[in-house]
């Protein structure tokens, strides 16, 4: 019997094709965000009012997976975005490799920002690296001032984090106290953005993907540099 | 079951690494808690990923890498399987570090044995590849 030593990441296929399609949005000037939550949490609704709040602003396509609909892709059209849909079947998460085919039916020139709404799950997702420029965790009150504790590998890999349905907070209990420790001792460089998508108070965030997708157009040349926020004392 | 996504991956690191003939008897993996993988969900998806194929029946060895954790106050740094352990000086402030590997460590393989694959099973590639890295134990 002998052993051969190795020491590779087990992952190493999807991560170079993740490297791949980082590639190609950073030639085409497009941020690209992989929002994450669990289900429900309000990710097409969020998808939904950035669309119509943005509109004429800047140009969003969306790359949306589902286990077996396509209700959310068609939430999404009726806003008038580009959607691609991908049904994952059984498969609880996108990989890099599904992206990338979704990838090449999107006409990336003239776009500005493309968000992926991942499979509604809060574990599975967030080992598997797309090539996005930002992770996006989201969570909503109805679910727990102890999710963030609960789910470690999310908050530290996010690069923002969604608090939504704060509209509910007095209905239900929530510490925002309990969820905002649990963020800064896992992940003490991530953002919170407290949101209700419903009523429509989500300039944060909109002021953010404004700014981010300013930058990454700056960065190859398009676009205009000179942002306008929204609102002052954005993130 | 993000499992089942990872145990195909691993599947075919391993295709990558076996030269045509050897027998993997065993696969060893290092996994940080930030992988999220529950080893019970991993062994079946491993079962499931390798059945019908030529490492059906190879042993998947899981070792699980506690959390690294270092107190902002004093600087102590140690591992425990739980993220949110204060520190023994008091402090509750203290950062995990790490925790996201997912690393196939190494493969056991018998090249003496006369396994014959299935007709239909998928085939190893590149043969020898990995034989300049093996070490008699
Ligand atoms: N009260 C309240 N309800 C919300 C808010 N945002 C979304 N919802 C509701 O939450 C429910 C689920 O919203 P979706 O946008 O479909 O959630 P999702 O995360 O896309 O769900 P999946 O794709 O199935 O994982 C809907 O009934 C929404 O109206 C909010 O800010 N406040
Ligand atoms: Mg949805
Ligand atoms: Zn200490």
């Amino acid at each position: 019997m002998s052993e051969i030593r190795i020491v590779q990441n087990v992952l190493k296929h999807n991560d170079e094709i993740a490297a791949m399609n980082r590639q190609r949005l950073r030639d085409a000037g497009v941020f690209w965000i992989d929002l994450i939550g669990s289900p429900g949490c309000g990710k097409t609704s969020l998808l939904e009012t950035t669309l119509r709040r943005l509109h004429g602003r800047i140009q969003i396509g969306i790359i949306a997976g589902d286990l077996a609909t396509d209700r959310d892709a068609k939430r999404i059209q009726a806003c008038g975005a580009k959607v691609v849909q991908i049904n994952t079947g059984k498969g609880c998460h996108l990989d890099a490799n599904q992206v990338r085919h979704a990838l090449d039916e999107i006409d990336l020139t003239g776009l500005d920002l493309l968000i992926i709404e991942n499979v509604g799950n809060l574990i599975c997702p967030v080992g598997f690296d797309l090539g996005q420029d930002a992770k996006v965790g989201m969570f909503s009150v109805c679910q727990g001032d102890d999710k963030a504790a609960k789910h470690p590998h999310l908050v530290r890999a996010a690069d923002l984090l969604i608090l939504n349905k704060t509209d509910l907070l007095q209905h239900v209990r929530f510490h925002p106290v309990t969820f905002r420790d649990d963020v800064e001792k896992l992940n003490p460089d991530v953002a919170i953005m407290e949101l209700s998508v419903t009523e429509s108070r989500v300039d944060p965030w909109l002021d953010w993907l404004i700014s981010k997708t300013a930058k990454a157009q700056a960065q190859t040349g398009n676009g205009s540099p000179e942002p306008t926020p929204l609102i002052q004392g954005g993130i | 079951m993000h499992e089942l996504s990872i145990a195909r991956s691993l599947v075919g690191l391993v295709r990558d690494h076996a030269a045509e003939g050897m027998v993997v008897k065993s696969v060893h993996v290092r996994v940080g808690p930030l992988q999220a993988i529950d080893p019970g969900s991993m062994q079946l998806a491993w079962r499931a990923a390798t059945d019908d194929t030529v490492f059906e029946g190879t042993q998947l060895s899981l070792v699980r890498v506690p959390w690294e954790l270092r107190c902002r106050e004093c600087g102590r740094g140690w591992s425990s399987e739980n993220w949110s352990d204060p520190c023994t000086c008091g402090s509750c402030r203290v950062d995990p570090v790490g925790g996201d590997e997912l690393t196939l460590v190494s493969i056991e393989v018998d090249e003496t044995s006369t396994y014959s694959a299935p007709a239909d099973a998928p085939r190893s590639v590149k043969p020898g590849q990995a034989s300049k890295e093996i070490h008699r134990v």
